[in-house]
């Protein structure tokens, strides 16, 4: 306990939290520049709410753009060290709003950037200074929060898929046969299987070899390699970078003053402790990271295929899923056709609903509730969906019928080898 | 937007994945599906008019049923600058219209090519030709002169269509490989779709999964009873580009090397699917009304290999599944 209590040099945290605020912003640019904003908040005409968050809604236009503007302005705050935790505050809940829309666009990284912010919300601000001074306990906080997603994700590729049929790394190094020199190299697959071990017992040890003064420097030269790699055969926008910069509070406090070789503050003999509220907060944080990702046990093939678990686990990258979705609907005079998901969802939309059990069903609920809403009068919609997930062939996902006026459904759901 | 028409480069140069697998199936695609399919559905053409201006009513038909073949092995392949220019709707276009033939057949009005080009799709092209050959049997001065217009219009068209996709002609810019492969993946489960529903549920009045009274008037390929053939050939077609070329690349190589456990059930998906075509008992128009459940027992396994290209070949290519294959209604 005295060593988290004791101060240490808040540098590493300050650099910590300018890069990142600086990547926040790069992460809020590349919303206007694809034009993310108008293809997921506006173009829909079906959102799938996380539940319990039915009410959220995006703003009207022009309001979504002016919402990330605000956001883009936040991150520059908390980048420049500007009234740091209401802006991490601000910017954490509004971006955790942008998400709360529709399930469809979750990302590991995105959750993680949410829990960083609040996490700058929560600690003391930090400032470079002859007399500044961080407790520890927030250097390991943050240490705690990027080494979970390491381990856990390296536990997450524990399974068969991952360790014994190389996939889904097999099918996507398949297409890195263009990356030159190393392609070939890259698409067989022992190369996937080689990757796979690798990335699993990396996952699982960087954070302590990054603890561990030893083996520090080599383990983040083997990270920012790592991360490096992952960026250019993989379309996993700024995850790498958010996982660069997280690593940096793996560092010795001081050792941005080391690198400009800048004077080491005089640090003060003790700081005070955090008020009980904020323990109980932290040890409340701390469990809840442990126990989200444990929650439905060791990962299993079937946890993939079902998609039990799969969120706020940081199961990154372990599963590779196609589907296809088919939703009819049938009157009272018998009379039966066809609905097409791409009338109601952007191919985004179509893409993650069609291998999302929960999803499909959804989905069926909206087409139920909009073809009510048209008049159409009781209308009974069925569901049938096929998946492939890593290499598998495809079996039936979901097959439901969903019956007005109460809307129950009654499911089928195949396990991933078939039944 | 990714254009189209770009895609041909990308089958016919294909720079950018020089030495890469992916750039290897789309160029053996290029050179050995997709462009021969064209040369060859052009030469047929080219048969169908000679047959048309000089040979006999017999002739025209055969000629017809091998332009007719050719035409369908091109189909999954339609991802071209053909699909941009809307040259495929000047070559297939379904319902014909009967009546708009008739009249012209009646008139005296000029059959130019001017005149013909501007004709709507329903009244040009192998399904006005159809038409002519097997319902009309032209033999009457006017309705002879009728068929050898279509038939230079189609011909006209088809070498177009050969043309663009020739090496070293049409300028295309470079279009990176996945988005070729997109193209192509999404084209195979559109036709996949299209040729299960339009050609054996609409037909079984099973539209949408809609139980009602056969319709025979919408099974196409019906005048010359090649509406079977119709059938089994797409499929090939679509088969084609999964295979490759005889000592090419196909797309199954992207998926031997990525997932091979996906290969088998979609060659058996394939299999049962054109099985099931090919032992329909009678041409579509009359199984529907016979043999309803051999009909539905061919639609379904179409439905399942089309499955298998929506979920399985899409995997294994990486593609993004964006295209419906017709207008809800």
């Amino acid at each position: 306990m005295r060593r988290l209590l004791a101060p240490v040099d808040p540098a590493s945290l300050v650099v910590f939290r300018a890069a990142f605020g600086l990547l926040m912003f790069v992460l809020v640019v590349r919303y206007f520049a694809h034009g993310w904003i108008d293809a997921q908040f506006h173009e829909p005409s079906c959102f799938f709410p996380w539940p319990g968050f039915e009410w959220v809604r995006p703003w009207p236009r022009p309001w979504m753009h002016v919402h990330f503007a605000a956001l883009g302005a936040l991150a520059l705050l908390v980048a420049a060290g500007l009234c740091t935790r209401p802006a991490a505050l601000l910017f954490g809940a509004g971006f955790t709003y942008v998400h709360l829309v529709d399930r469809t666009n979750y990302l590991n990284h995105y959750y993680l950037a949410g829990l960083l912010c609040l996490l700058l919300a929560i600690a003391p601000p930090c400032r470079l200074g002859p007399r500044s001074a961080a407790p520890a306990w927030t250097v390991w906080l943050f240490r705690f929060q990027v080494g979970a997603v390491y381990f856990f994700a390296g536990l997450a590729k524990l399974q068969e898929d991952w360790l014994l049929r190389a996939q889904p790394l097999r099918l996507w190094l398949a297409h890195a046969a263009d990356v030159p020199l190393a392609g070939p190299l890259l698409a067989r697959p022992e190369t996937a299987a080689a990757f796979s071990w690798a990335g699993m017992l990396f996952d699982m040890a960087v954070p302590f070899l990054l603890l561990c003064r030893r083996t520090r420097a080599i383990a983040f030269a083997a990270l920012v390699a790592f991360h490096a790699v992952t960026a250019v055969l993989f379309p996993i926008g700024l995850f790498p970078w958010i996982m660069v910069v997280g690593a940096l509070v793996f560092l010795p406090p001081g050792w941005p003053r080391a690198w400009f070789r800048s004077p080491v503050p005089a640090l003060p003999a003790a700081l005070p402790p955090p008020r009980p509220a904020l323990r109980v907060l932290l040890g409340a944080w701390v469990l809840l990271q442990v126990a989200i990702p444990l929650r439905h046990g060791p990962v299993r093939t079937e946890q993939l295929w079902s998609e039990e678990g799969a969120h706020f686990s940081w199961r990154i990258m372990v599963a590779e899923k196609t589907g296809h979705a088919r939703f009819t609907a049938r009157d009272r005079a018998g009379r039966i056709w066809e609905l097409r998901a791409g009338d109601y969802l952007t191919p985004v939309q179509e893409h993650f609903m069609a291998f999302q059990p929960d999803l499909v069903r959804d989905f069926a609920r909206f087409l139920a509730r909009d073809l009510r809403g048209k008049g159409a009068g009781p209308v009974e919609i069925r569901a049938e969906a096929w998946a492939t997930m890593n290499g598998r062939p495809a079996r039936r996902l979901v097959d439901l019928v969903l019956r007005d006026p109460d809307f129950s459904t009654f499911s089928d759901i195949a396990g991933p080898r078939g039944s | 937007m990714i254009r189209r028409s770009w895609v041909l480069v990308l089958l016919a140069s294909c720079g950018g994945g020089e030495g890469s697998l992916k750039g290897a199936i789309l160029r053996d695609l290029a050179s050995g599906v997709l462009l021969p399919a064209r040369r060859d559905f052009a030469e047929k053409a080219s048969e169908l008019r000679r047959a048309a201006e000089e040979g006999s009513p017999e002739d025209a038909r055969r000629a017809w049923a091998a332009a007719r073949r050719s035409w369908n092995l091109c189909q999954a392949g339609l991802v071209g600058p053909e699909s941009d220019r809307l040259l495929d709707a000047k070559i297939d276009s379904f319902p014909v219209q009967a009546a708009r033939l008739s009249d012209l057949a009646a008139e005296s009005g000029p059959l130019g090519p001017d005149a013909i080009e501007r004709l709507g799709a329903g009244a040009k092209g192998l399904r006005a030709i159809e038409h002519l050959v097997f319902t009309e049997s032209p033999v009457a001065s006017r309705e002879r002169e009728l068929l050898v217009a279509l038939s230079r219009n189609l011909e006209a068209v088809a070498v177009e269509i050969r043309d663009l996709w020739e090496p070293g002609r049409g300028g295309f810019a470079a279009t990176p490989p996945e988005a070729a492969l997109d193209l192509l993946v999404n084209r195979m489960v559109v036709i996949a779709e299209a040729t299960a529903d339009l050609n054996l549920a609409w037909p079984l009045g099973r539209r949408g999964g809609e139980t009602a009274p056969p319709r025979p008037e919408l099974v196409r390929s019906r005048p010359s009873g090649r509406s079977r053939e119709e059938v089994v050939e797409t499929l090939e077609g679509i088969m084609a580009l999964y295979e490759g070329p005889p000592g090419g690349l196909g797309l199954s190589a992207l998926v031997a090397r990525a997932a091979p456990d996906l290969d088998a059930p979609i060659r058996e998906s394939f299999e049962r699917a054109r099985a099931r075509a090919s032992a329909l008992p009678a041409p579509v128009d009359r199984s529907i009304v016979e043999h309803p459940a051999a009909v539905m027992d061919a639609f379904a396994a179409l439905k399942e290999f089309k499955m298998r290209l929506a979920t399985d070949l899409a995997s294994a290519c990486r593609t993004t599944l964006r295209v419906s294959p017709f207008d809800g209604d």
